[in-house]
C-alpha cells in the first residue's frame, strides 16, 4: 500500500483551513473574550484588555489598554461582584504590553519569554491604616492568622516590606516542603490521595523550571502611593523605569538569580535601586543598591517616619547603602552614605536613645551641628546596620559620635555665648548704674572745680559719649569710663597746676 | 432526511478503512488510548492519529471502550508499572532527556499512570495486532459463506428492525 494513503488527506486539509482561518480572522477577538471573561470572575484580581494581537507561529503576544484591579471591593472582602473591574479599584495600567514567547521552550511544555515589555504603566499602591496594600490583595490573605496580623498597630511602608519578605519566605518553605516531598499532593496534603492517575516523577522536569522570564521592562512608568494613615497626600514616582530579569516558576533551580532595577523621580529626586534576589541555594539572598538624590523630610516622614528613631522636620536627606539579607534574616546594610542638607530633627517618646546617645543629646547636638554647618552638609558614611530585619542593630562610626561630640561642643560654645551675652547685659547694667553715679559724682567735681572752663566742658562731653554707647557695647562703655576716669585724673593733675595751661 | 444523510455519512466514514490491518491498527490505537487518563496529552495525540491516519474508527472507538473498562479496576497496575520505569536508577537519564523532548514533553509521559497505560497498552496492542488481523480475515471469510447460506439470516433480515436500521444507516442503494 502507499504510504500516502495513510493519512486521511481530506481530513489533514480540512483541520489546516479551520485552524489557519480561525487564526488569521477568529482567535484574537477569541481570546480577547475569554481573557476578559476570566478576568471578570477572578476571586482575587479582575483585569480587562483593549485588545489582543496572538502572533502564535512567531511567538509574538500584544496587549492593549491593560487594567488589573482588586476583586476587594473598596473596605469589603474578595467577594465583589462579578464583571468587569472598576477604575476605583484600580493598581496597575498600561498602554500597551508586548510580550515575546519562545517556541522551542513551549514545545518543551516550557513557558519562556525572551521579553515583556511593557509601555506606560500606572501602578495604584494603597496603603491602609491596618498595613494591607491593595498589592497585597492580588496574592491574597493566605491564613486568617495572617490576616488577623495584619489589621494590628498602624506601621510604615517599612512594615509593609518586611511582611512581604515573610511571605516570600513561608512560600519558598512551602515549596521546600512540597520538594521534599516528591510527590503530587492531594487535597489533604499526602500523596497517595492524590490519586495513582496524579502521581509523577517529579525528577524529570526537576532542573528546569516550567515558566522562565528573561526579562521584563516597564517604561514611562509612574507609581501613585496613598496611604490611609499619612496627614498629606504621598507625592507619585515619575519618570520610573523597571527592569527585573531572571524570573521563574522554580527559582532554586534556574541558572540565574533574579536581577531587578528600579529607577523613578520622586518629589524631584532620582531614586534607584538594583539587586539580586538569589534563590538559587537553600539560603535566599538579596543583595539591593539603594541611591537617592536629596529627598525632603516630607516625603522621608511619610513613607518611613515611623520606623525611624527621631522625628525629621526639615531639610533633606540624601541616601546611599548596599544592602544584603539572607534567608535566616541575617540583615547587613553597609556602607551607608547618609547626606543631611538643613536637616533639623526631633525625638519620639518611644525612643530614649539615638544612636548610643541618650536622644534628647543627640538631637540637640545634630540640630546644632546642622545649624553650625549652614548649607554645608552632614556627610556620615561609617553607619553599618546588622542583626536581624524584625530587630536590627545599628553601629555607628566614629562620624556620628564625632558630631555628637562637635555638636555638642558647638552647643556648649553657643550655650557659653550666650551666658557670657547676658553677664555682659548684667555687667552692662551695673556699669550704666556706676556710671550715672560716677558722672554725676564728676559733675559735681567739674562744677566746682572748673565751672564753664572748656577742659570741663570736654570732660562732660566724654562722659555723654560713653552713656550713649553704654547699653549697645560693655566694653565701650569700660573703656570710655576708664577713659573718663583717666581725664580725671588729668583733670586732677591740671587742676593742681592751672596756670600751665 | 438531512439528518438521516448525516447518519449515513457518519457511518460511511466509521465503517471506512475495514482491512484487516486497518482494524487491527485501530484496535491498539484504542486500546492504548482506553488504557490512558483521558485528559493526558498522549491521549489527546492517539485521538489525532486515529482520525488521521486510515484506521478503522468504529474499531478504535470500540477498543478505546473496552480499555478505558479495563482502566478502571487497573490504574493502580498501570501506575506501578509506570513507577518502576520512571523511577529505575539506570533509566533516570533517559528519562529526564526522552520526557523533555520538544512535543514529547506535552504527552504527560512523567506520570506514572501514562507512561504504564502507554506501555501496556502498546504491548497488548502489539500483541494483539496479527492475531486480530488474521482473525478479521479468516471470519470474513467464514461469515460470507455462512451468512450467504444462513436461512436465518436472511430472515432476520426480513424483520422490520433490522431493515430500519439498514435504511438509516446504509439506505436503500447498497
Amino acid at each position: 500500500m502507499n504510504p500516502l494513503r495513510w493519512l486521511r488527506w481530506k481530513l489533514l486539509v480540512a483541520f489546516l483551513v479551520i485552524g489557519g482561518a480561525l487564526y488569521l480572522f477568529g482567535l484574537d477577538p477569541l481570546a480577547k473574550w475569554k481573557v476578559n471573561d476570566l478576568g471578570s470572575l477572578g476571586e482575587k484580581a479582575r483585569w480587562t484588555v483593549g485588545g489582543i494581537d496572538l502572533g502564535i507561529l512567531t511567538g509574538d503576544l500584544s496587549l492593549a489598554d491593560l487594567l488589573v484591579a482588586t476583586a476587594r471591593a473598596a473596605g469589603g472582602v474578595a467577594e465583589a461582584p462579578e464583571g468587569a473591574p472598576d477604575e476605583k479599584e484600580k493598581v496597575l495600567s498600561a498602554d500597551a504590553a508586548e510580550i515575546e514567547l519562545s517556541m522551542n521552550g513551549l514545545l518543551r511544555k516550557r513557558f519562556v519569554v525572551d521579553r515583556i515589555r511593557v509601555r506606560a504603566p500606572n501602578l495604584r499602591v494603597d496603603r491602609r491604616p491596618d498595613g494591607s496594600t491593595n498589592i497585597g490583595d492580588l496574592a491574597g490573605t493566605e491564613t486568617e492568622a495572617e490576616a488577623e496580623e495584619e489589621a494590628g498597630e498602624p506601621t510604615d511602608w517599612v512594615a509593609a516590606a518586611k511582611k512581604w519578605y515573610e511571605r516570600i519566605q513561608k512560600y519558598r518553605e512551602k515549596l521546600s516542603r512540597k520538594k521534599g516531598e516528591g510527590r503530587e499532593e492531594g487535597e489533604d496534603g499526602s500523596p497517595e490521595a492524590a490519586g495513582p492517575e496524579r502521581r509523577r516523577a517529579l525528577y524529570v522536569f526537576e532542573d528546569r523550571p516550567g515558566m522562565v522570564i528573561h526579562e521584563v521592562v516597564a517604561e514611562g512608568l509612574e507609581v501613585d502611593f496613598s496611604d490611609a494613615s499619612a496627614p498629606s497626600p504621598l507625592p507619585s514616582l515619575k519618570n520610573g523605569l523597571v527592569s527585573v530579569t531572571g524570573l521563574s516558576s522554580s527559582p532554586s533551580v534556574h541558572d540565574a538569580p533574579i536581577g531587578f532595577k528600579v529607577e523613578g523621580d520622586l518629589e524631584g529626586s532620582r531614586l534607584s535601586l538594583q539587586g539580586e534576589i538569589d534563590l538559587t541555594g537553600d539560603v535566599s539572598k538579596y543583595m539591593t543598591e539603594i541611591r537617592t538624590g536629596p529627598l525632603p523630610a516630607s516625603v522621608i516622614q511619610a513613607f518611613v517616619g515611623k520606623s525611624l528613631p527621631v522625628e525629621i522636620s526639615a531639610g533633606t536627606v540624601e541616601l546611599s547603602a548596599k544592602l544584603g539579607l539572607d534567608g535566616d534574616e541575617n540583615l547587613r546594610i553597609e556602607p551607608v552614605l547618609l547626606t543631611f542638607q538643613g536637616v533639623r530633627l526631633g525625638e519620639k517618646a518611644e525612643h530614649s536613645r539615638v544612636a548610643g546617645v541618650d536622644a534628647k543629646r543627640f538631637v540637640t547636638a545634630f540640630n546644632e551641628a546642622s545649624g553650625q554647618l549652614g548649607s554645608e552638609p552632614i556627610k556620615i558614611a561609617d553607619l553599618k546596620i546588622t542583626g536581624t530585619l524584625s530587630s536590627p542593630r545599628f553601629e555607628w562610626g566614629e562620624t556620628v559620635l564625632d558630631l555628637v561630640r562637635q555638636g555638642g561642643e558647638a552647643f556648649a560654645r553657643a550655650q557659653l555665648a550666650k551666658a557670657e551675652q547676658k553677664a555682659r547685659e548684667a555687667v552692662g547694667e551695673q556699669a550704666e548704674k556706676l556710671r550715672s553715679e560716677l558722672g554725676e559724682k564728676i559733675d559735681d567735681a567739674i562744677g566746682k572745680e572748673l565751672g564753664d572752663s572748656p577742659l570741663g566742658e570736654q570732660i562732660q562731653d566724654a562722659v555723654k559719649e560713653a552713656g550713649a554707647s553704654l547699653p549697645d557695647a560693655t566694653k565701650e562703655v569700660e573703656k570710655t569710663t576708664r577713659k573718663a576716669l583717666e581725664g580725671l585724673g588729668i583733670f586732677k593733675d591740671r587742676s593742681a597746676a592751672p596756670e600751665k595751661k | 432526511m438531512l439528518i438521516l444523510t448525516w447518519i449515513r455519512r457518519i457511518y460511511k466514514i466509521l465503517s471506512k478503512d475495514g482491512s484487516p490491518a486497518a482494524i487491527a491498527f485501530a484496535a491498539a490505537f484504542g486500546l492504548t488510548a482506553g488504557f490512558l487518563p483521558p485528559t493526558a496529552g498522549l491521549t489527546i495525540l492517539l485521538i489525532l492519529l486515529v482520525l488521521l491516519i486510515r484506521v478503522q474508527i468504529s474499531t478504535a472507538i470500540a477498543f478505546w471502550a473496552i480499555g478505558s473498562l479495563v482502566r478502571l479496576p487497573a490504574s493502580g497496575l498501570f501506575a506501578w508499572i509506570g513507577e518502576r520505569l520512571l523511577e529505575a536508577e539506570p533509566l533516570r537519564a533517559f528519562w529526564k532527556w526522552f520526557v523533555g523532548l520538544p512535543v514529547v514533553a506535552w504527552l504527560d509521559l512523567d506520570y506514572y499512570a501514562v507512561l504504564g497505560g502507554a506501555v501496556a497498552g502498546v504491548l497488548l496492542g502489539g500483541a494483539l495486532f496479527e492475531p486480530l488481523r488474521r482473525i478479521v480475515i479468516a471470519y470474513r471469510a467464514y461469515a460470507k459463506d455462512r451468512l450467504e447460506k444462513s436461512k436465518f439470516f436472511r430472515w432476520l433480515m426480513r424483520l422490520w428492525i433490522f431493515r430500519l436500521l439498514r435504511f438509516v444507516f446504509v439506505g436503500t442503494s447498497s
